[in-house]
C-alpha cells in the first residue's frame, strides 16, 4: 500500500513536471517596473508590416490601420495573432439642402404655402418666419425648383446646378437606410473587421443597452423593394416623373453627386451605395477623391452649392467611455457644428425638422453633453430622445463601427486587450513580454513627424508621441480597459463629496489657489473662491514615496508647481496671448476647478463639476494633478516657451512664429534646456513662488533644485533627452533621423508597480448561452428564460419588436432568477399589447459591470390567444395520452412483428434450402448439357479450322514457288548485268591508262 | 589652352541664354502654381482640415459652443495668414522669386519637413541640403559606377559587334529596361534583407549615419568618419547595386550605339589594317571620337539623377530628392516646389554650360 502511494506520488510529479517547466519563465519577471528591460520602437511602413512580423523583425505593430486583407492573412499565419478593437465609425452623410428658397410676405404655414405654390407639401421641408423691414415674412425652402412663382413670391436663392434634391426630403433620406446593405459590406468589404450600426450608438458603445430599444425600432434590413416603392410614391408626389428607369424633374435628370473616399474600404462601400441609387433611378455622378480633396469639397463648400450629395464619412473613436454623450453631440446636433452647413455663418445650415416633447436633437445633446440634467435618468432620457431624432432625421446613414487591427506575435504575453484602445492601451507596455527574452520590438508607422512633440503644454498631439510616452509616466486616473469606467491608477481616491447638480459645498479657509496676476499662491477665498459643487480627496502617496527617473524623490512641490505654471499660462494675459492654443483647451477645464488643499500626502480638489457617477467627478478633478514631469522641467518649458521665446509649445505657435515645436526628447531642445539651466536663466529664484504655499516654506528647496539640475545634466549626457518622468520606462534613446527610440525599464526599488499589476488579459464578454421562448398567451403571462455566462454583475435587457411594423411593443430589464439565469416576465400588461397568431422578435442584450461592451441575441416568439393556449393545454394532455397509447401499441406491434419475423424466417430458411437443392440439380444438368454441346461445337470448329489451314498452306506453297521462280529469273538478269558492268569497268580502266599514256607522251615531248 | 575672344563671346552668349532659360522656367513654374489655383486649393483644404481638428479638440474639452465658434474663427484666421491665403497668388509665388535665388524661403508644410525627418521652421535650402546627399549616395553614385563600367565596355562591345558578349549585353539591356527599378528594389529588399539576411530591411537609419559622418567631418574625427562610412556602406550597398544594375544596361547600349557608327568608319578600318592592337584602336580611334557625345549624355544624366527616383526612394524608405519633390507637389508647398525646380534646373544648366565650354574648347567646329 505504501509503495503504491509512493508510486502514485512519483507519477503525479512526473505529470506535473511540464507545468513546472513553465514557471521559472514567469518567476523570472522582475518585482518592480515593467516585464522587459528594453522596448525598441522603430518605423515600419504599412506595406512592410507583413514581412517584418513574419520574419520576426518586430514583435508587434502598434499602428492599427493595416489593411483588412493583410490582417486576415496574418491572422491565419501560425505564430501570429491579430488583436482588434472598435476604433472608428463609418457613415454616409447626406446633403439635405434645398434647391430653391423663396419668400412671401406674411406668416404662412407649410400647407398654405404649398397650396399657394401649387406643390405637394412634401416638396417643402421647412418654412421659417422672419421679420424683414418690420413686417413678417415667410421663407420657404423647396426641394425642387418651382417656376414660375405665383404673385408675391420672390426668390431668395435658386440653384443653377440641380433642379431637384431628393435628399432634401426627410422621408427619402430615411428610406435610404434600407438600400445600404450593411451585412454584405461587413462580410465582403470589411472581411469581418466591422460591426453594423444603425445609429451613432451601437453594440460597440457601453451606453448601448440604454438606447437599444430606441435603435431596435430602426434595425434596418436591406430591403430594396420597400425603399423603391416608398421613394417612388414620394418622388411622384413631389412632382418628379419616372421615365425609362430614370427620375426626371422639369425635363432634367435628378442628379446625385457622390463623394467617395479612395483610401480605404469606403471606396467599395461608396460604390455599392451609388449603385443602389442608380437602381432607384437617380443619375449618380460618383467622384472618387482622397482625404484632402474630399474634405475640401464637402466641408469647405456651402451645401446649397451642391458640390456633393453624399459623402462616405469616417471617424476615429476615442477610448472606451462608459457614459459618453459625444456621439449625440457630434453627429446629430448643431452643438459642435457637424451638421451640413458645419455651423459656418455664411453657409446654409441644416435646421432640425423634428422634435420629441417639444425639444429637438440639439436641445437633448446640450442636456447630455453639458450635463444640464439633474439625474442619471434625465441624462439617459435625453440621450434616448436625441438618438431617436438623429435616426429619424437621417442626415447620416449609419453603417459600421470599424475595427483597428494589430498583429502581434502569438508568444507575446502580459497583454491587455483593451476594448477601446486595443493594443495601444497604456496597460500593455507595462506587462508585455516574451518568455526567454528581455526585450520587445515595436513597429509603428512613424516615431517622429514634425507634428510630434513631447511637451506637456500642447505637445502629444499624435499617436507617435502619445503611444511611447504613455509607457514613461503613470496616470492619476485612467479608464478600465473593459468597462470604460474611470479607475484610480497611481492615486487613491479617498473620497468624493458632491452637492450637485444644484447645491454647493463651502471651500475651507485654508484652501489655496494660484493668483496669476501676482504669480503666487494665495488663500482661495482671497480670490472669491468660496463655493464649489464637489470635492475630491486624492491620496498621492504612490507618487510621493517614489523617485523620478533621474533618482530624485517626487515632491508635493512638483504637483503644486506644475499646476501653478499651467494656471499662469492660462490666466496670465501675456502668456495667454503667446500660446492661445493652450489656453483654448486648458481654460474650460481650469475654469471649473475652484481650489486645492494640501493635507499630508493628500490633495483635496474643489470643482464646479457634477456627474451622476462619482468616479467621473474624481476623473474631472484629477485635471488639477499634473504628474508627468518634475517641476523644474515644467519650469524649463515655461522659460523657453514664454520667457526666452526660443521654442513654441503648440503647433500653431510654431507655425505662426516660425519657432521649433518644443520636444523634450530631441537632442537639440534638450541641449537648449540644459544650457539655460547651466547659464542660470532657468533659476530657482525665478520659479520659487510657484512652489511656495501662502505663509509656508517652499516645497522644493534651493539645494534640491541644484541637485535636480545636476541630475538633469547627467541624464542628458547619458541619453540625449530631458524627458524625465516617473513611469515604468525611461526614454534612453530618441533618434528622429533613424525613426527609432529605446525605452529602458525603470527598476528603481521605490517604483510602486510590478509587471503583473496592470495586466488585465482579455475581456471575457458576457455570453448568452440560450434563450428559451415559450408560446405566449395573449393576454396572459409567459416567462422567457435567458441563460448567460460571464463575470461581474450581469444585467440582461430585452426588447420585443413587431418585425412587420418595427414597433417596439415592450422593453425592460430581465429579473435574475439565480446565478446565470434570468427571466423575462411577460405579464398581462405586456401581452395585451401583442396580437395573437403573430411572431415577435425578442432582442436580448446582456452586459456586465466588468465588460461594458454588450452582447445581443435575437429570438422569435409565437403568440396565441389565451383561450387557445388553455385548449392547447388540453390538446397537449390528449396528445400525451395518445402518445402513451401509441407507445403501447408500438410495443405490442413490435412484439407481434418479432414473432412473425421469426416464423417467416424459419419458413424462408426451409424454402430457401429446398430451392437451393432444386437449383443445384438444375445447374448440374445444365452444366452437363452445356459441356456436351461445347464439346460437339469444338469438334466441328476444329474440323473447319483444319480444312482452312490445309487450303491456306496449299495456297502459300503455290505463291512461294512462284516467287522463287521469279527471284531466280531476276537473279539471272542481275548476274548478266553484273558481268556486263565488270567488262565495262575493265574497258574504262584501259581507256584511262591509254589517256594517261597519251598525256605523258605529249608532256615529255614539250 | 587660352580661349580667343570669339570663343569667349560664344561661351558668354551660351551663359546668358541658359540663365534666361532658368528665369523663364522659374517664372512659368510660379505662374502655373499660382495662377491655376493649384496651391490655393490644397492650402484651403489644409486650413479647413486643421480647423475641423481644432474644433474637435475643443469639443472634446467641452468648450461651450459659442466659444468653439469664436476660437475656431480665430484659428482659421491665423492659418490663413500663415499659409499666405490672405495674399494674392502672385505675391505668394512670383514675388518670392528673388528670395528663391538664395534659397531664403521656408518649407510651409509639416509633411515636407517630416519626410526628411526634420521639423519646421526649415529653410528650403536646408531641406535640399539634407535630401541631396541621400540621392547622390544612392542614385548619382550608382549612375557614376554604371558610367565608369559602360565607357570602356560600350566601345569594346561595339568593336566586337555580333559577338556572344555583344548579344548578351543587348539582352541584359532589354531585360533591365523592361523591369521597373522599384520592382527590382522590392525584390532586393526581400532577397538580401529578409531571405539572405545580409543587408538591412529598413534603410532609413542611413540618414542618421550620413548625419554622423557630416558631424565627424566637421569635427575632424577620423575614427568617427570611418565608423560612419562603414555604416553608410552597409546601408547603401544594396541600393547602389540595384540602381547600378538597372541603369547599366541602358547606358551600355547607348554607348555601344554611339560607338558602332565610329567603329564602321574607314579610319578605324585603316587603323586596324595598319596592324595596330585592338586595345589601341579602341582607345585612340574609337573612344576619343565618341567622348563628346558620351560625355554629353553622361553629364546630363548625372545632372538629372539628382532629381531622385520617387518610388525607389520610397521602397528603400530613403527619402531623398524624389520623395521631397513628390511630397512638396502633393501638399501644395509651392515654395519648396519652386526651390526644387530651381535647384534641379540650375544643376542641369550648369552641366550644360560646362559642356558648352568643353565643346568650344575641344571642337573647333562649334566656333563656326
Amino acid at each position: 500500500m505504501r509503495h503504491q502511494k509512493t508510486l502514485a506520488l512519483l507519477l503525479a510529479a512526473l505529470l506535473l513536471l511540464p507545468i513546472f517547466s513553465f514557471l521559472p519563465a514567469e518567476a523570472q519577471l522582475p518585482a518592480r517596473g515593467p516585464a522587459v528591460e528594453r522596448v525598441e520602437w522603430f518605423r515600419v511602413n504599412l506595406p512592410d508590416v507583413e514581412a517584418f512580423i513574419t520574419a520576426g523583425r518586430i514583435d508587434l505593430y502598434i499602428f492599427g490601420r493595416i489593411p483588412s486583407d493583410v490582417a486576415v492573412r496574418l491572422a491565419a499565419t501560425p505564430g501570429i495573432r491579430v488583436i482588434s478593437a472598435s476604433a472608428g465609425l463609418t457613415d454616409l452623410v447626406l446633403n439635405p439642402a434645398p434647391v430653391q428658397i423663396v419668400k412671401v410676405p406674411g406668416r404662412l404655414d407649410r400647407d398654405t404655402v404649398a397650396l399657394r405654390l401649387g406643390v405637394n407639401p412634401v416638396l417643402i421641408p421647412r418654412v421659417k418666419h422672419v421679420i424683414e423691414g418690420g413686417a413678417p415674412v415667410t421663407h420657404v425652402e423647396l426641394c425642387g425648383i418651382v417656376d414660375p412663382l405665383p404673385t408675391n413670391f420672390s426668390n431668395v436663392f435658386r440653384s443653377d446646378k440641380i433642379v431637384f434634391n431628393p435628399f432634401c426630403i426627410r422621408d427619402i433620406r430615411f428610406e435610404l437606410n434600407y438600400v445600404f446593405d450593411r451585412e454584405r459590406i461587413v462580410r465582403e468589404v470589411y472581411r469581418g473587421f466591422a460591426q453594423i450600426k444603425y445609429s451613432f450608438y451601437g453594440p460597440d458603445d457601453p451606453i448601448y443597452p440604454e438606447v437599444a430599444d430606441v435603435i431596435a425600432k430602426y434595425a434596418f434590413r436591406y430591403d430594396f423593394e420597400r425603399a423603391k416603392r416608398r421613394i417612388f410614391d414620394i418622388m411622384t408626389a413631389a412632382g418628379a416623373d419616372f421615365q425609362g428607369g430614370k427620375w426626371v424633374y422639369r425635363g432634367k435628370t435628378v442628379d446625385i453627386i457622390g463623394i467617395i473616399r479612395v483610401e480605404d474600404e469606403r471606396l467599395l462601400l461608396g460604390r455599392a451605395f451609388a449603385l443602389e441609387l442608380v437602381k432607384l433611378g437617380f443619375n449618380v455622378i460618383p467622384v472618387e477623391l482622397d482625404f484632402r480633396a474630399a474634405i475640401d469639397r464637402v466641408y469647405g463648400t456651402n451645401p446649397i452649392d451642391f458640390e456633393w450629395s453624399f459623402y462616405t464619412e469616417g471617424w476615429g473613436k476615442g477610448g472606451l467611455d462608459r457614459y459618453d454623450p459625444g456621439n449625440l453631440a457630434q453627429f446629430a446636433s448643431e452643438l459642435l457644428g457637424y451638421l451640413p452647413g458645419w455651423g459656418e455663418k455664411d453657409f446654409w445650415n441644416y435646421a432640425h425638422e423634428l422634435t420629441i416633447d417639444g425639444k429637438n436633437a440639439t436641445a437633448y445633446a446640450e442636456m447630455a453633453y453639458l450635463m444640464k440634467v439633474r439625474s442619471k435618468e434625465e441624462w439617459i432620457d435625453a440621450l434616448r430622445k436625441g438618438t431617436e431624432l438623429g435616426i429619424l432625421e437621417s442626415i447620416r446613414i449609419w453603417g459600421f463601427a470599424t475595427q483597428d487591427r494589430w498583429p502581434v506575435r502569438a508568444d507575446v504575453q502580459g497583454l491587455t486587450v483593451d476594448l477601446g484602445a486595443g493594443l495601444r492601451s497604456p496597460y500593455n507596455c507595462r506587462g508585455w513580454h516574451i518568455p526567454g527574452r528581455t526585450d520587445i520590438k515595436v513597429g509603428h508607422l512613424w516615431v517622429f513627424t514634425p507634428s510630434t512633440a513631447w511637451n506637456t503644454y500642447r505637445g502629444f498631439r499624435d499617436v507617435y508621441s502619445v503611444d511611447p510616452a504613455r509607457c514613461t509616466f503613470d496616470f492619476t486616473i485612467w479608464r478600465h480597459p473593459f468597462s470604460g469606467m474611470p479607475i484610480p491608477f497611481r492615486v487613491r481616491v479617498v473620497s468624493v463629496e458632491t452637492a450637485g447638480p444644484t447645491g454647493t459645498l463651502r471651500v475651507p479657509a485654508d484652501a489655496i489657489w494660484f493668483d496669476a496676476a501676482r504669480d503666487r499662491w494665495v488663500p482661495a477665498r482671497e480670490l472669491g473662491r468660496v463655493n464649489a459643487t464637489s470635492k475630491v480627496v486624492f491620496d498621492m502617496s504612490l507618487f510621493l514615496n517614489s523617485n523620478w527617473h533621474y533618482g530624485r524623490r517626487i515632491s508635493m512641490g512638483d504637483f503644486l508647481g506644475a499646476l501653478a505654471l499651467y494656471l499662469d499660462a492660462t490666466y496670465d494675459p501675456e502668456k495667454a496671448r503667446i500660446e492661445s492654443d493652450y489656453v483654448s483647451v486648458a481654460k474650460p477645464v481650469f475654469d471649473t476647478i475652484v481650489a486645492i488643499r494640501v493635507s499630508g500626502n493628500n490633495i483635496e480638489v474643489f470643482v464646479n463639476f457634477w456627474h451622476f457617477d462619482r468616479m467621473y467627478i474624481a476623473d474631472w478633478a484629477a485635471n488639477a494633478l499634473a504628474t508627468s514631469l518634475p517641476f523644474e522641467l515644467v519650469a524649463a518649458q515655461d522659460f523657453v516657451g514664454y520667457v526666452s521665446k526660443e521654442r513654441a509649445l503648440s503647433l500653431i505657435r510654431a507655425r505662426a512664429a516660425r519657432l521649433p515645436y518644443l520636444s523634450l526628447v530631441l537632442r537639440s531642445d534638450a541641449d537648449l534646456i540644459v544650457r539655460r539651466f547651466v547659464e542660470g536663466n532657468i533659476s530657482y529664484d525665478r520659479y520659487v513662488s510657484y512652489v511656495t504655499p501662502p505663509g509656508a516654506a517652499p516645497l522644493i528647496t534651493r539645494e534640491e533644485w541644484t541637485a535636480r539640475v545636476a541630475a538633469i545634466r547627467s541624464w542628458f549626457e547619458r541619453t540625449g533627452t530631458v524627458w524625465i518622468s516617473n513611469g515604468p520606462y525611461a526614454v534612453t534613446l530618441y533618434s528622429e533621423r533613424e525613426q527609432r527610440l529605446i525605452l529602458t525599464a525603470n527598476r528603481d526599488p521605490t517604483y510602486p508597480f510590478g509587471p503583473r499589476d496592470w495586466v488585465f488579459g482579455e475581456a471575457v464578454p458576457v455570453k448568452i448561452v440560450s434563450v428559451d421562448a415559450p408560446l405566449v398567451p395573449v393576454p396572459g403571462r409567459a416567462d422567457i428564460t435567458v441563460r448567460v455566462e460571464g463575470r461581474g454583475d450581469i444585467e440582461v435587457f430585452y426588447i420585443i419588436r413587431d418585425p412587420e411594423t418595427l414597433s417596439v411593443v415592450a422593453s425592460g430589464r430581465a429579473t435574475q432568477v439565480r446565478a446565470g439565469v434570468f427571466s423575462i416576465r411577460l405579464d398581462e400588461k405586456v401581452t395585451e399589447n401583442l396580437l395573437p397568431f403573430r411572431v415577435y422578435e425578442v432582442f436580448v442584450i446582456a452586459t456586465s459591470g466588468e465588460v461594458a461592451v454588450p452582447v445581443e441575441s435575437v429570438v422569435r416568439i409565437q403568440t396565441l390567444p389565451a383561450g387557445l393556449i388553455g385548449q392547447l393545454g388540453e390538446v397537449e394532455k390528449s396528445v400525451e395520452e395518445l402518445n402513451k397509447r401509441l407507445e403501447d401499441i408500438n410495443a405490442a406491434l413490435s412484439r407481434r412483428i418479432d414473432e412473425v419475423t421469426a416464423r417467416l424466417s424459419a419458413e424462408m430458411a426451409t424454402s430457401i434450402r429446398a430451392l437451393s437443392d432444386t437449383l443445384r440439380a438444375s445447374i448440374s444438368d445444365l452444366g452437363r448439357a452445356t459441356s456436351e454441346s461445347i464439346r460437339a461445337l469444338g469438334a466441328e470448329v476444329g474440323k473447319q479450322i483444319g480444312d482452312l489451314r490445309s487450303t491456306t498452306e496449299q495456297q502459300i506453297t503455290a505463291v512461294e514457288s512462284k516467287v522463287t521462280n521469279e527471284i531466280g529469273e531476276v537473279r539471272q538478269v542481275a548476274d548478266a548485268a553484273q558481268s556486263n558492268a565488270r567488262w565495262a569497268l575493265i574497258v574504262s580502266a584501259i581507256n584511262l591508262l591509254l589517256l594517261i599514256a597519251v598525256a605523258a607522251l605529249i608532256y615529255t615531248r614539250k | 589652352m587660352p580661349l580667343d575672344r570669339r570663343s569667349l563671346r560664344i561661351i558668354a552668349f551660351r551663359g546668358v541664354t541658359l540663365t534666361l532659360t532658368l528665369v523663364v522656367v522659374l517664372l512659368l513654374t510660379a505662374i502655373i502654381l499660382g495662377a491655376t489655383g493649384y496651391d490655393e486649393v490644397i492650402l484651403k483644404s489644409l486650413v479647413s482640415e486643421e480647423v475641423r481638428a481644432f474644433r474637435q479638440g475643443l469639443a472634446a474639452a467641452r468648450v461651450p459652443a459659442e466659444e468653439i465658434e469664436r476660437l475656431s474663427k480665430e484659428y482659421e484666421k491665423q492659418l490663413i495668414s500663415i499659409y499666405g491665403l490672405d495674399k494674392p497668388w502672385y505675391v505668394r509665388t512670383v514675388a518670392i522669386l528673388p528670395k528663391l535665388v538664395v534659397l531664403d524661403l521656408y518649407v510651409s508644410h509639416d509633411e515636407v519637413a517630416g519626410v526628411l525627418g526634420l521639423r519646421r521652421p526649415l529653410k528650403v535650402g536646408e531641406a535640399i541640403a539634407v535630401a541631396l546627399p541621400r540621392t547622390i549616395i544612392m542614385i548619382t553614385l550608382a549612375y557614376v559606377v554604371a558610367a565608369l563600367i559602360s565607357i570602356p565596355l560600350g566601345p569594346y562591345i561595339a568593336y566586337k559587334r555580333g559577338s556572344l558578349l555583344d548579344k548578351g549585353i543587348i539582352t541584359y539591356a532589354a531585360i533591365t529596361n523592361a523591369f521597373p527599378l522599384w520592382w527590382l528594389a522590392m525584390l532586393s529588399v526581400f532577397l538580401f534583407g529578409f531571405y539572405l539576411d545580409v543587408a538591412p530591411t529598413s534603410y532609413r537609419p542611413i540618414i542618421a549615419h550620413i548625419g554622423t559622418f557630416a558631424d565627424s567631418l566637421y569635427s575632424l574625427d577620423l575614427s568617427g568618419m570611418i565608423s560612419a562610412l562603414a555604416r553608410i556602406a552597409y546601408f547603401s550597398y544594396v541600393p547602389i547595386l540595384v540602381v547600378t544594375f538597372a541603369t547599366l544596361g541602358g547606358l551600355l547600349y547607348s554607348v555601344r550605339a554611339v560607338a558602332i557608327r565610329v567603329v564602321s568608319e574607314d579610319y578605324v578600318a585603316a587603323a586596324r589594317a595598319r596592324g595596330l592592337s585592338e586595345g589601341r584602336v579602341v582607345r585612340r580611334y574609337v573612344l576619343r571620337v565618341i567622348a563628346g557625345p558620351v560625355l554629353t549624355f553622361i553629364i546630363l544624366g548625372l545632372a538629372g539623377s539628382i532629381g531622385g527616383f520617387i518610388i525607389t526612394e520610397s521602397v528603400f524608405d530613403w527619402p531623398g530628392m524624389g520623395v521631397l519633390y513628390y511630397t512638396a507637389l502633393s501638399t501644395g508647398d509651392s515654395q519648396m516646389v519652386l526651390a526644387l525646380v530651381y535647384v534641379t534646373t540650375l544643376v542641369y544648366i550648369v552641366a550644360r554650360f560646362i559642356l558648352e565650354i568643353l565643346y568650344v574648347v575641344l571642337d573647333p567646329r562649334v566656333k563656326l
